[in-house]
């Protein structure tokens, strides 16, 4: 037997443990809405019994932890899953920058330059498309009349809006490029930040370990930020000690041992093509996943291959319609002049003294034959001729194909897009039945661990009421 | 499986936002009866309507050229058929000149062959937009000029332009002229309607030939020496009625042609990019149902909780 004032004890102490209890479901409501909290429990275990001439006697129970709900390979597939997630994400963010920038779009509703309203309603294609083909539609009419100074006019007008646009998408590629330079600037100070934070953490984590107690809310923000830095960047995670994790990217360790040994920098290779690499080890970083190589990869493929091709493709228009121009002779007779300047999509123009002066186009295979339109004529045929250097398309076609290359590389990372979120709802789904706090059986335990101290009072009331029964005894 | 509170919440929004951006993407293609605006949203699609457009703008280009060529034609025609009437006349002439005895009469048709001539001239220089029909390649220049002595008779007539003709593309490398020269003395390509050699044609020459004769009242000479020439450019005017024809005939049929394919193209187009109104519509009206009963249904399942019935 235990005794009256043992009793009281266990009274006292099942009051404090269902009191934890209550403490615990408080905190488990208040970060309902936090996305990083995982649920906690108190463990309540039976105090050490006592022996008794009946055998051992139970002594009450002690709340001895507080346990987080969480499964860490789901939050370990879910890191690796966040940075697959960013890569694509930045991915698809850049190939509509780039998607908008070559300004390529049906429109169905519009007719295009020149098409009579009665027959052709097939639409017009906005950009550099639209423009290729009513250059050369518009040297078809010239070939009509090549006299006419002001079909002469309207060619070379068509000529330079279709050389402005070529201008105008190779400064939108550019400004695209710097854009993701910039933007990959930000990334690295975002994950040097994070990296120093998941630094700080890893020491408050490992002083609490130290001194015996579990630093739960300390784990959630730290998942929570190593989730973050692995949507940035694909990071290699390994438990150090005193609860402390290893960071380390493509190899190359940036806190080790808890602490934070190197950060992240960008270096300009000299092409203003932005690289990652460590800043105290000086080793370059190839990424295999998040943001940062989602952009890299974008810029430097991606883009890098759409400028290239469109510069071939602008370089092979300049030099094919030069050539039959300068065979020409203008209504002066005068002939050698290039009706395009420029070498690539970036400065292509029109010569300018043609356009000051339209007499000066070359369009007559004669000198003697101002009205001649052979020269015209073959520089509108241009337009089906396929070209050696556009892998053996037309104008026309090779630029279809540049466009449709790009939506197919768009559309095949939408659809991963969409795979992707799949994959981490589904995961973010097993976590939050894992991890999520519900309401439901928050309202319960309180009620469990209300009804628990309520009849622990209960016992403290009676043993009082025990203590004065005996008193009265003895008066 | 243990459903946390926050879970529904989660749950509603992926399921409004993946369900606006279906309504979204649905709306735009009620609105612009087009299924596809951009690249990336059906590459094979693009890749098709963007060369069936191109496609599409060349042969407007065609057709275009097509009737620039026929009223080329026609208006070569109508000289042609005036032309004819010229040689008709000369050849009328021929004959009745063989049956006069009256000098008197020679001569007055000796005056109306030199007006014929100077018509010719005139059918000569004629112009289709503002573009001499006879004057070859070379541009501004009156193709034929004449002198006249003081008693205003043609004594020369001279051709100022060139033996070359300008075609144009009606179809992918092929291309046509429905231009005629006036002239051809080398005996290759098409033949000249004033001068050819290979006919034996020479209008101007033979006109004023026949004229000198009947000035001369030499009946010999116009029945012996201008009948056959003057049949020779007869028969070459009746020949340039004939290829103008054929020339007709044949862009009739390819503009006939052209209008057909610009049709199949504009199926194309709508096939390949245009929206089936009514399977949007369906759709659209299906995606707003599904977008009502999630919120409805959320909004129940998130509206009832344990503390409602706690006291």
């Amino acid at each position: 037997m235990i005794g009256l004032n043992a009793l009281l004890n266990l009274g006292a102490r099942s009051l404090q443990t269902q009191s934890q209890g209550t403490e615990v479901v408080g905190n488990n409501i208040a970060n309902v809405n936090n996305s990083a909290y995982a649920r906690q429990r108190v463990v309540i275990t039976s105090a050490t019994p006592v022996s008794t001439d009946i055998g051992e006697q139970g002594t009450g129970a002690d709340a001895v932890a507080i346990q987080q709900i969480r499964d860490t390979v789901l939050d370990k597939q879910i890191q690796g899953q966040a940075s697959t997630t960013g890569s694509l994400n930045a991915q698809q963010s850049a190939m509509q920058k780039i998607e908008a920038a070559l300004g390529q779009s049906l429109d169905q509703t519009t007719q295009s330059t020149g098409s009579s309203a009665t027959s052709d309603s097939t639409g017009t294609q906005h950009g550099i498309g639209d423009a290729i083909n009513t250059f050369f539609s518009n040297l078809q009419t010239l070939a009509n009349d090549p006299t006419s100074l002001s079909q002469r006019k309207v060619v070379l007008m068509q000529a330079q809006d279709l050389a402005s646009r070529f201008n105008q998408v190779a400064d939108n590629f550019d400004t695209v490029k710097s854009g993701l330079n910039t933007q990959l600037d930000n990334d690295v100070t975002k994950a040097n930040q994070l990296l120093k934070e998941i630094a700080k953490l890893n020491q408050q984590i490992s002083d609490a370990k130290s001194k015996g107690s579990d630093p739960n809310d300390l784990i959630d923000a730290r998942t929570g930020k190593l989730e973050d830095l692995a949507s940035l960047a694909k990071i290699d995670v390994t438990d150090g000690e005193d609860g402390a994790v290893n960071v380390a990217m493509d190899g190359q360790n940036l806190i080790t041992n808890g602490t934070l040994t190197d950060t992240l920098m960008t270096v300009d290779s000299g092409t203003d093509q932005k690289l990652l690499q460590t800043t105290n080890g000086g080793q370059s970083l190839n990424l295999t996943g998040g943001a940062m190589q989602g952009i890299i990869d974008t810029r430097d493929i991606t883009l890098a291959s759409l400028k290239t091709n469109l510069n071939t493709l602008a370089s092979n228009l300049i030099s094919e319609v030069n050539t039959v121009h300068a065979t020409g002779f203008s209504l002066n007779g005068e002939s050698g002049a290039d009706f395009f300047e420029g070498d690539s999509a970036g400065n292509i123009s029109v010569n300018a003294s043609l356009q000051q002066d339209p007499s000066k186009l070359q369009l007559s295979s004669s000198p003697d034959a101002k009205g001649d339109n052979s020269i015209a004529l073959a520089m509108a045929q241009l337009a089906n001729k396929s070209i050696t250097d556009l892998n053996d398309q037309t104008f026309s076609q090779n630029y279809t194909q540049l466009v449709v290359t790009l939506g197919q590389e768009s559309a095949s990372i939408n659809s991963q897009i969409s795979d992707q979120k799949i994959v981490t709802k589904m995961l973010d789904q097993q976590r939050t039945a894992v991890s999520g706090v519900s309401l439901d059986e928050e309202m319960t335990d309180l009620l469990t661990y209300q009804k628990a101290y309520q009849a622990s009072a209960k016992i403290v009331s009676t043993v009082n009421e025990m203590f004065d029964t005996v008193l009265q005894m003895k008066s | 499986m243990r459903v946390a509170f926050n879970s529904y919440a989660d749950n509603l929004t992926s399921q409004l936002g993946d369900l606006a951006s279906r309504q979204s993407q649905l709306q735009l293609q009620a609105s612009s009866g087009q299924r596809i605006q951009n690249a990336s949203d059906d590459p094979s699609s693009m890749q098709e309507v963007l060369n069936v457009q191109a496609q599409a703008k060349q042969i407007n280009q065609y057709q275009n050229n097509i009737g620039k060529q026929l009223d080329l034609a026609n208006a070569t025609y109508t000289a042609i058929n005036s032309l004819k009437t010229i040689a008709n006349r000369a050849n009328e002439i021929i004959t009745l000149a063989n049956d006069l005895t009256s000098p008197d009469r020679l001569t007055i048709y000796g005056n109306e062959v030199d007006e014929l001539i100077k018509q010719a001239v005139t059918i000569a220089n004629s112009k289709s937009n503002n573009t001499y029909l006879f004057g070859g390649t070379t541009a501004g220049v009156t193709p034929y000029t004449m002198e006249v002595d003081d008693s205003g008779k043609v004594t020369n007539v001279s051709f100022q332009g060139n033996e070359s003709v300008n075609s144009v593309e009606i179809a992918p490398g092929t291309t046509v002229s429905a231009q005629v020269p006036a002239s051809n003395t080398s005996g290759t390509g098409q033949r000249g309607l004033f001068t050819d050699v290979t006919s034996g044609a020479d209008l101007f020459t033979h006109l004023m030939s026949l004229r000198d004769h009947l000035s001369a009242k030499d009946s010999k000479s116009i029945r012996d020496v201008d009948r056959p020439l003057l049949q020779e450019d007869s028969d070459n005017v009746l020949y340039q009625i004939g290829f103008n024809g054929a020339i007709q005939a044949r862009l009739q049929i390819a503009q006939t042609q052209w209008k057909g394919q610009t049709f199949n193209l504009n199926n194309q187009v709508a096939d390949e990019s245009g929206a089936d109104l009514a399977q949007t519509s369906i759709r659209l009206s299906q995606t707003q149902t599904a977008y009502q009963a999630a919120l409805q249904g959320s909004s129940k399942i998130m509206s009832m909780s344990l503390l409602d019935y706690l006291r």
